[in-house]
């Protein structure tokens, strides 16, 4: 099941609200686990067996490691959470990189919090969950099963075992997911739309203008498609009480493609960050091990956004580009007016996003040198037509990436009718003429 | 406090909400078919485990609940609203034209030119005639948004449209051509097979439907104009037969449905795989192999023919090549639209 479906919230959402307050406080992590059971077995039954097995193996091994902790028998501790770690990273193996299967929803970010989970529980940094529906809550919590933001146990762990609901809590929260929704159907998607109108366009047909057109259509569907999810996720768990960290803040804003990083997908960086980046020695120990370290933990969030050779490159082609930041970029960035750093980040993410998106490196390359004017000319019929039939949409999108909407998302007639438009939107797309008389 | 009481009214009238829109479904009754989509629409699936196992049960659930929500139309008009407000000019695969013009392309098609081929080289070329019926968007080209032009077949039917394109020849909600444009085809038609034209004049003009909604109409909810749906009867007698099962309705037009979603039935009654149609003329007998374009220039060739039969090979289940060996057909006229496209200028 997705959010931004009718069956999501006509059916799923309002039953599920009833029920979780309904139910008394000490059920309610109950609730919420078999909810998520739920709304995971909806659209993948089968798949329900893999993360239920990822979950009951990892209460098991928290269990476990508290268990040798207080014995003090530190070899035990070690051994269960490398099989911990290692089976994690099997099933990601298996499920995600062999090809053997359809990808399994979400199953890149709750193996990551399950990882996280043992980690701590060995690190000492929090106790091990004695309760398994509040493991089970936690490892299943639908607003952030399938897409993220990927929430680190030790965050919320005080939160699991107790949170007190105020109205000030549903307020926002409700105002969080009724926007992350609009942000979702009405721009993530409409925008999608562009940029696949771009894609279709034969390599003959292309001009400078609707490459750059496909690309700022392209960063801003994934900025929305994927802020608006943890927008909808962070409102959702706030409902509920969660107070999960925020996931995006702004990051077209960025000066710099390390400021970028820490406004985009903030989650998984600090994930990475904290069990790759600093176990293996962050910055302490000289310049050469830490570009080591830049490099690894980009190559593994390359390859963490999914198979094939693009998502490798394209990790690396972050980190190198952190690496030259490090050791000159940024000092020169910060000497120039910021203008500078602004268009040096949008052209450096859309052509790493470009890459993101199209399927070989060999189309990666070819579009990036037609942003650049190779060989075809710098506009033509076919782009002003897109500019025309796109362009308020476009100047939309990007005064909403450029944070220049911040003020209207505080008023609850924003979110009502983003609310409501979003229900339009979702209602059309199943509205489908049959042309009987068109063959 | 004052605020907390803010917030609290704010929760429940979320949930309030997403119960309201819950109950409006629970109340509206399923439906059983759209008339503005013309198809079957989902209905409420049954549970099994095998199905609930493959999602299968899951993907029918959401179907139905698709399909059945509550003022589906509304909601689909609200947001056609919305993009036209962002400038959009094309809405569901429709473009947005001027004065009330919407457009749409014609992407699939019956394979028209190979039964033409066969046809001329079973019956010749002197017994075997096409007309290929010009999109509105290729004709009302200063209608039409700016920056993309439609396909153009430049012949004798698109010229004769074209010369007369600030008239009223297309519909404004519908893809099909007014009578009035028929006519101008027939007269173009007529020229080339050597026969004068029955004058517009001549015929007994009608409005049979103010306020006529369209298939473009059907894909957006929205309409600026509405269209006014003329007829042009050259008023000869003649005896139709629908189909071949005697189904016999009183003549060439159905004024019961003009209140219908679907008011162009009015002509032929829509689609029917044969018609058979007799008329006081002396002799001839006109087979048409066509598409929904025919149905309102069919009229106009009761003033020449003694017999016309009206084929749509879309749903004429028999072979026609055969059927036609049978027959005394003396000729054939083939009329449908081809593909068309839009292009960028």
């Amino acid at each position: 099941m997705v959010f931004s479906s009718l069956i999501f919230i006509c059916r799923f959402l309002p039953l599920f609200l009833v029920c979780y307050f309904a139910a008394p406080a000490r059920h309610r992590n109950l609730v919420l686990f078999l909810f998520s059971l739920l709304f995971y077995a909806w659209g993948e039954p089968i798949w329900l067996c893999l993360m239920l097995f990822s979950s009951f193996l990892d209460y098991g091994n928290g269990r476990i490691l508290e268990f040798a902790k207080k014995r003090g028998r530190t070899r035990l501790a070690g051994a269960v959470v490398t099989e911990s770690i290692l089976v994690n990273l099997s099933l990601l193996g298996i499920f995600k990189y062999s090809g053997f299967f359809p990808l399994p929803i979400g199953i890149s970010f709750y193996t990551f919090q399950t990882m996280s989970y043992t980690i701590d529980v060995y690190r000492g940094e929090v106790p091990a969950q004695k309760s398994l529906s509040a493991f089970g809550a936690y490892i299943s919590m639908f607003p952030q099963l399938i897409a993220g933001p990927v929430v680190k146990y030790k965050d919320i762990a005080e939160e699991l075992e107790c949170r007190v609901w105020n109205p000030a809590d549903g307020y926002q929260g409700i105002g969080r997911f009724c926007v992350g929704l609009g942000k979702k159907v009405l721009l993530a998607n409409q925008i999608g739309f562009l940029w696949e109108e771009v894609c279709r366009i034969p390599s003959g047909g292309m001009s400078v203008m609707s490459a750059w057109i496909g690309s700022i259509a392209f960063a801003l569907q994934l900025y929305f498609d994927f802020s608006g999810y943890s927008d909808m996720a962070v409102g959702m768990a706030q409902m509920m009480g969660f107070h999960l960290k925020e996931n995006f803040h702004y990051p077209y804003c960025s000066r710099s493609i390390t400021e970028f990083w820490r406004r985009w997908h903030i989650s998984l960086g600090q994930w990475f960050r904290e069990y790759v980046y600093i176990p293996l020695g962050g910055n302490r120990r000289g310049l050469l091990v830490q570009i080591r370290n830049i490099l690894i933990v980009w190559a593994l969030t390359g390859i963490w956004h999914g198979r094939g050779w693009n998502f490798l490159v394209w990790g690396i082609y972050f980190g190198v580009l952190l690496i030259l930041e490090k050791c000159f970029l940024l000092r020169c960035l910060s000497q120039l007016p910021a203008v500078f750093g602004h268009l040096y980040v949008i052209t450096a993410v859309a052509a790493g996003m470009t890459v993101f998106a199209l399927d070989s490196l060999r189309e990666g390359i070819d579009w990036i040198s037609m942003l650049f004017g190779n060989g075809v000319p710098f506009w033509n019929s076919q782009s002003l037509w897109m500019v025309s039939d796109y362009g308020l949409l476009l100047l939309a999108g990007i005064a909403g990436a450029a944070g220049l909407g911040k003020k209207l998302a505080d008023y609850p007639v924003v979110w009502g009718l983003s609310f409501f438009l979003s229900v339009a939107w979702l209602v059309d797309a199943s509205y489908n003429p049959f042309l009987y008389f068109r063959f | 406090m004052k605020k907390g009481k803010k917030e609290c009214l704010c929760c429940l009238l979320f949930v309030l909400t997403l119960y309201g829109l819950w109950a409006a479904d629970f109340l509206c009754e399923d439906r059983l078919y759209s008339d503005w989509e013309k198809r079957m629409l989902a209905q409420r699936p049954d549970a099994d485990w095998s199905s609930v196992l493959d999602g299968s049960y899951q993907a029918a659930y959401e179907e139905w609940l698709a399909d059945q929500f509550p003022a589906r139309d509304w909601w689909v008009g609200l947001k056609t609203r919305c993009e036209l407000l962002l400038g959009r000019k094309k809405v569901n695969d429709i473009y947005i034209g001027k004065d009330g013009y919407l457009f749409s392309e014609n992407t699939r098609t019956a394979d028209w030119d190979r039964l033409e081929q066969e046809l001329i080289e079973q019956y010749g070329a002197a017994r075997v005639s096409r007309i290929k019926v010009p999109a509105a968007g290729s004709v009302l080209e200063e209608k039409l948004p700016p920056g993309i032009s439609f396909s153009v077949q430049k012949d004798s039917v698109w010229k004769n449209l074209y010369d007369h394109r600030t008239e009223y020849i297309y519909f404004r909600t519908d893809h099909h051509w007014t009578m009035r444009g028929a006519w101008y085809a027939y007269e173009a038609w007529a020229g080339e097979r050597g026969f004068t034209p029955v004058a517009l004049e001549k015929m007994k003009y009608m409005v049979v439907r103010e306020g006529f909604l369209g298939s473009h109409y059907a894909r957006l909810h929205y309409a600026a104009e509405p269209d006014a749906m003329e007829l042009y009867d050259p008023g000869s007698i003649c005896s139709v037969l629908y189909d071949t099962e005697a189904l016999e309705l009183t003549g060439l037009y159905r004024p019961e449905v003009l209140e219908s979603e679907d008011a162009y039935r009015f002509f032929l009654d829509g689609n029917h795989p044969i018609v058979q149609i007799e008329t006081e003329q002396p002799e001839g007998h006109l087979v048409v192999l066509k598409d929904s374009y025919a149905n309102c220039f069919v009229p106009y060739l009761t003033c020449h023919y003694r017999k016309i039969t009206v084929i749509d090979p879309r749903f004429f289940r028999t072979d026609i090549m055969e059927w036609l060996r049978s027959g005394d057909s003396t000729e054939i006229l083939i009329l449908s639209q081809d593909t068309v496209r839009a292009e960028w200028k």
